[in-house]
This record gives C-alpha cells, sequence and structure tokens, in this order.
C-alpha cells in the first residue's frame, strides 16, 4: 500500500440550474485521499463541500446541468460507471454519514434490521450471519447491550446513538473510503470527542481513509492528517495538519485562524474578514476572494489563481502566497 | 458597582403534555446569580441545559415557575402590565436565528421604523436614526429600502442589533448571536457588539455552547447543566480554577481548537 493512491479527484466541476441561473457549486477542483488517510475537507456553508462529496458517490440531485472532470477510485473513473456497478460500491467500497442521521434512518425499522438489510445486500449473508455481524458492529460503534439496541427504534435513541447505529451501517461492509459530512455537528462536546475516536479507531484498525467535511478547525487540528479548505467552489490551500496550522499560506486560510476567538484572546480585537462569503450565482471575477483579500492586486481581480504546489504536499491557489499583510490590516 | 439584574432561585417546570415530553420537564432548577452594570455575563452550557429558557424567563416572555427576577431594585415578577412596553425597551433580546427574527414583508426601513414610532419619534428624527444605526452598525444606508432576503445571515444579525439599538436599551441578552453564522463573519459581529458595549455602556447576558467564545468576552461566567448552574464566578477565577467537574471537563475539551491537549495524531511522511 503506502504511497498508493485510493481516491483521485481531478478537475471536478459541478453546476446546478435553477429558476433559470447557473449555480457553479463547485468549480475545477483536485483532491486526493490515500488508503487510511483521515482527510479533512474544511468550508464555510454553500463553499461546495457537500456538493462534493454527492458527487464522489454519484448522488447529486437531478438539476445538475454540467458536470466535469474525473474522479478515479482504484482506478476507476466513478463518473463513468454504470449505475448498477455504482450501487454495488455505494455503501461497500465507499459510505457515507451525515449530519442528521434521523433523516437516513427508516424510523419504523428497528435499528438490528436496518444494518442487517444493508449487510445482507452486499455481502449475501444469511439471516443469522448477518445478526452476528450486525451484533459485533454495535459492539464496536459503542453501544453497549447490543442486543437489545438491535430491537429498538431509531426514536429510541438519542443524537449520539443514532450516529453511532447510522457509523455501525457505513462500516458493516468494510468500506476503504468513509465520507462523513459534518457528523458531529449538532452533537454535545462529551459525544463529539467519543465519535472522533471512534472514527479514529475505525480508521487505524481497518485502514479505512476518512473525507471528513467540516467547519469545526477544533476537531480538524485534533483528528486530520491532510486539510483541504475550500472556498466559493474551490480548494483554495491544501496541506498536511501540521504544515497548514504552522504556515499557512492563503490570505483566508490566515484570516480564518486569527478569527477564532480563546481566552488567550481576552482585552483585545479579534481578527475577523471583512465582506460577506460569496453567492455562487454572481461571484466576483478572478479570485473569488479578491474583495474580502487585504493584499488583492489589480492582478487578482483579473486572473484566476490556479492551486499550486509550494512544496511537498502543500498546495495554495494565490499569487502572493504567504505575503505579509504588514500596515494593510 | 451597582447590580442591573439579580436572579433568585428561579426555577422554570414545563408541565407534560403533549406525546413528546410525558412528564414535566424541570429545565431550571433553583438558579440564583447577578450582573452588575456594565459587565458580560457569560451563560455556558450544551443543547438542552436551559440556556434559552433561562434568557426568556429572565425577560418574562415566559413566566418563571418559582423565585425572583429584579431588574435594578425593581422586581419584574409584580410589574402590571402597562408598564412591560417601556421597560422591554429597555431590555433587549437578540436571538440565534437572524432569519426567522426579521419579518420578510418589510424593507430595513420599514422594520427599524416601528419601534421608533412607538417613541414618538418624528419622520425627521427617525430617519436621521435609522441613518445613524446602520452607520453604526456597518451597513451601508443605501441598502435602507431593502428586504431581509437581499441580505446575508450576518447581515441581517447587524440589522436586528441595529433594531434592538434603536430602542436605547441598557441591557441586551444574546442568545447565541454568531452560532448560525459562518465562522469567517463572527468575528466581525463580535467586534461590533464589543464596540457598541462600550460606546452605549451595555450590559450583556452573552448564551453560548462555545466556551472558547464565552471565554473570550464573558467578565463573569456561568455554566449550565441540565437546568442547573453548576458553576459562577468572575471569568479570571472561573477559568483558571474551576471548582466543578463540568467545568472542567469543558476546559479541557481537546476538540476545542485551542486545546493544549497534544492533538491525536502529528504529521509523519507516511500520512501525507
Ligand atoms: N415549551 C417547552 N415545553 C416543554 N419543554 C421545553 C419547552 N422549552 C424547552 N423545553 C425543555 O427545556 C429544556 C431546556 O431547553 P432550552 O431550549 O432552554 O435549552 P438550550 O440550552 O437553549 O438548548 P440549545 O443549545 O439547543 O438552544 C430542554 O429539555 C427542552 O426540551
Ligand atoms: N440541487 C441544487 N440546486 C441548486 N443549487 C444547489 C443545489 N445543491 C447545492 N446547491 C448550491 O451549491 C452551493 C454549494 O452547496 P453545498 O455543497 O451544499 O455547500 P456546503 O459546503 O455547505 O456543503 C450552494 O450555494 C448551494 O446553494
Ligand atoms: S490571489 Fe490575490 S485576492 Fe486572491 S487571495 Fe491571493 S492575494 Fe488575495
Ligand atoms: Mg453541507
Ligand atoms: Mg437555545
Amino acid at each position: 500500500m503506502g504511497s498508493e493512491v485510493l481516491l483521485e479527484i481531478k478537475d471536478l466541476a459541478v453546476e446546478f440550474t435553477a429558476h433559470q441561473r447557473k449555480i457553479p457549486a463547485v468549480r475545477g477542483i483536485d483532491l486526493t485521499i490515500l488508503p487510511g488517510q483521515f482527510h479533512a475537507l474544511v468550508g464555510e456553508s454553500g463553499a461546495g463541500k457537500t456538493v462534493t462529496s454527492l458527487s464522489i458517490l454519484r448522488l447529486l440531485p437531478p438539476n445538475v446541468s454540467n458536470l466535469r472532470g474525473s474522479i478515479k477510485f482504484n482506478d476507476h473513473d466513478l463518473l463513468q460507471l454504470s449505475e448498477e456497478v455504482m450501487r454495488n460500491l455505494r455503501g461497500r467500497e465507499i459510505s457515507m454519514i451525515f449530519q442528521e442521521p434521523a433523516k437516513y434512518l427508516n424510523p419504523s425499522l428497528k435499528a438490528g434490521v436496518q444494518v442487517m438489510e444493508a449487510i445482507r445486500y452486499h455481502m449475501g449473508y444469511s439471516e443469522k450471519a448477518a445478526r452476528e455481524r450486525v451484533c459485533e458492529l454495535f459492539e464496536k460503534v459503542g453501544l453497549s447491550d447490543p442486543e437489545l439496541a438491535m430491537d429498538r427504534y431509531p426514536h429510541e435513541f438519542s443524537g449520539g446513538m443514532k450516529q453511532r447505529v447510522m457509523i455501525a451501517m457505513a462500516i458493516s461492509c468494510n468500506p476503504s473510503l468513509l465520507i462523513a459530512d459534518e457528523p458531529t455537528t449538532s452533537l454535545d462536546v462529551g459525544v463529539q470527542r467519543q465519535i472522533i475516536h471512534l472514527l479514529l479507531d475505525l480508521q487505524r484498525s481497518s485502514n479505512m481513509a476518512i473525507l471528513y467535511i467540516t467547519h469545526d478547525l477544533g476537531i480538524v487540528r485534533y483528528a486530520a492528517d491532510v486539510i483541504s479548505i475550500m472556498y466559493a467552489g474551490k480548494i483554495i490551500e491544501s496541506a498536511p495538519k501540521d504544515v497548514l496550522f504552522s504556515s499557512p499560506l492563503h490570505p483566508y486560510t490566515r484570516l480564518l485562524l486569527a478569527s477564532i476567538p480563546s481566552r488567550e484572546k481576552r482585552g483585545t480585537r479579534l481578527q475577523g474578514i471583512p465582506g460577506t462569503v460569496p453567492n455562487p450565482e454572481d461571484l466576483p471575477p478572478g479570485c473569488a476572494f479578491h474583495p474580502r483579500c487585504p493584499l488583492a492586486q489589480q492582478k487578482c481581480k483579473e486572473n484566476v489563481p490556479p492551486l499550486v504546489r509550494i512544496e511537498a504536499g502543500h498546495r495554495c491557489a494565490c499569487f502572493f502566497p504567504g505575503k505579509e499583510f504588514g500596515s494593510l490590516l | 458597582m451597582k447590580s442591573i439584574l439579580r436572579v433568585e432561585n428561579l426555577t422554570k417546570i414545563f408541565p407534560g403534555s403533549g406525546i413528546i415530553k410525558r412528564y414535566p420537564v424541570k429545565a431550571l432548577d433553583n438558579i440564583s446569580f447577578s450582573v452588575e452594570e456594565g459587565e458580560i455575563f457569560g451563560l455556558v452550557g450544551e443543547s438542552g441545559s436551559g440556556k434559552t429558557t433561562l434568557a426568556r424567563c429572565i425577560l418574562f416572555l415566559d413566566p418563571p415557575t418559582a423565585g425572583k427576577v429584579y431588574y435594578g431594585n425593581l422586581c419584574l415578577n409584580t410589574v402590571p402590565w402597562y408598564q412591560w412596553k417601556k421597560l422591554r425597551s429597555r431590555m433587549q433580546i437578540i436571538f440565534q436565528d437572524p432569519n426567522s427574527a426579521l419579518n420578510p414583508r418589510l424593507s430595513v426601513r420599514r422594520s427599524l421604523e416601528e419601534g421608533l414610532i412607538n417613541l414618538g419619534y418624528s419622520k425627521k428624527q427617525r430617519n436621521d436614526t435609522i441613518r445613524k444605526l446602520l452607520d453604526q452598525v456597518g451597513i451601508p444606508y443605501n441598502q435602507v429600502d431593502r428586504y431581509p432576503h437581499e441580505f446575508s445571515g450576518g447581515q441581517k444579525q447587524r440589522i436586528i442589533i441595529a433594531r434592538a439599538l434603536s430602542m436605547n436599551p441598557k441591557f441586551i441578552v444574546l442568545d447565541e448571536p454568531v452560532s448560525n453564522l459562518d465562522v469567517s463573519i463572527q468575528a466581525g459581529i463580535i467586534n461590533l457588539l464589543m464596540d457598541l458595549k462600550k460606546e452605549f455602556n451595555l450590559t450583556y447576558i452573552f448564551i453560548s455552547h462555545d466556551l472558547d467564545l464565552i471565554a473570550y468576552l464573558s467578565t463573569k461566567i456561568g455554566v449550565l447543566k441540565g437546568g442547573q448552574l453548576v458553576e459562577v464566578g468572575k471569568a479570571e477565577e472561573v477559568l483558571s480554577h474551576p471548582l466543578h467537574p463540568y467545568t472542567r471537563f469543558l476546559l479541557e475539551n481537546p476538540l476545542s481548537f485551542h486545546s493544549k491537549i497534544q492533538p491525536l495524531k502529528t504529521y509523519t511522511k507516511e500520512t501525507v
């Protein structure tokens, strides 16, 4: 294994059409995930994170008007596979957990039955074997008394327990990639911690790669191997965690990190970023960050900065990476 | 320092009714604290701990089941209904979701004007005040005739803050005022709230589930857990010598961005 690539997204672009308007939600992104890697995709709401993950699973809504690029998974381009092959891959090779597990669990089916169905569909297990497997999975995700949990309905679980059931279902067929779209956003601190630890355990024990989508930089700092930052449909910076936090290069990343309040900043003014996150329907020309950027020059208003390699593993899309803000702020 | 708000043995019980909550819920259990003039009382707690219920009970938007609330020397439990209108303008509240707080059919001007008409302002006074308020919260005056859907979440929250300010309040309860906003926008709103506090000598109760934020801005901190105020004290004290295990648990959250706890994984060549 080692340096082999698990998932390679190249120049992925997704455009929707709604009310006769074009919405370029994802605008040409490159992203590579290695086997067993915890890759965090970070961005504010509307940046295109969910659209990216739905593209990988080929679960995009029907109003896509333009889809470009390739998504290679173990050397197959997911965008070219037939729906039938894709259906076998989903839940088996690549699976997903979401922010609101309640929405994806069938309220009228017992938790155990739902997970059993997934296993039987993909692995062709007998009822008895599937039952044993579910029991084992529930134990693994930390549902105490798995036998009892199997016979419960989703509404009888707390938010954290529902997320555990979702995780059990997602890992039931030993996927090599788990996509987690803000799975802990609505959970309490303690439960968040448990879920992150559970995911890290699974990642390590079965060499499962995780694409973790979030806007929470605390979780990312704790758990990620590699971080990609998304802004207005593009990846603007990508680096190993420690590199990104110790030497961020893109002005957006740098300002974002400086904006987080803390006890140490008591009595000082927070950094903040002027302006607002742009709407994909009317993006500024050139670098989409230029109206908010203290370093913006004429060049930035006219040209789109490409995502270029600065050093091994560190890429940044800015004409002036790492330039001092100086007296500009 | 003079106490501006005092809460004594406040309890709130929601009667058990309906299908979801079959049993009575004790949302607040015997809460006492006081807020001095000019302070920022930071109230931190997890979802369901009773933060919003406490905010609503303090302002009698929902009457407490037991206990007393004093605003200065005035006991709010005994205020007759006809005095509430004036009092409400002095004590404002701002909620988490900027989308539901503005009437979608009213332009910014109309939203801000309503309260000013109630205060008896003339047309000219209203226009001047609105211009000044928008300037203070950083919304260009030429957008005054736009409607809420034409603004981003952060801009809406600024308009809501302007509307609260238009009543010349002394005291504002902020219930998760930035939780629905993008990280890059939050700092701007927090800076704005800090500036306004200084300029108008305001007192805040600032509610959040985010201890880093509470630790950044509070002068006094209260920790709510399951309807009980498990810790309350001066911010520096609570942060450096937390007494309750739950406060310590929150302060030691490894998932906090500023956690001193070593992140679980560090970069090795193989992981990239
Ligand atoms: N109108 C109501 N009827 C019955 N129970 C209620 C009502 N309002 C709140 N509760 C209950 O009171 C408790 C405290 O709720 P509250 O909304 O104050 O929590 P909170 O700390 O503001 O949470 P969040 O962080 O999710 O906003 C919860 O158990 C809640 O379910
Ligand atoms: N089916 C759709 N039709 C039109 N626009 C969409 C659709 N799905 C997503 N979008 C838009 O694409 C952009 C990116 O969305 P999304 O990927 O969900 O963002 P996030 O980073 O918050 O997950 C947003 O502006 C969103 O409104
Ligand atoms: S390209 Fe220009 S506008 Fe964009 S982030 Fe870099 S300096 Fe700022
Ligand atoms: Mg999303
Ligand atoms: Mg609340």
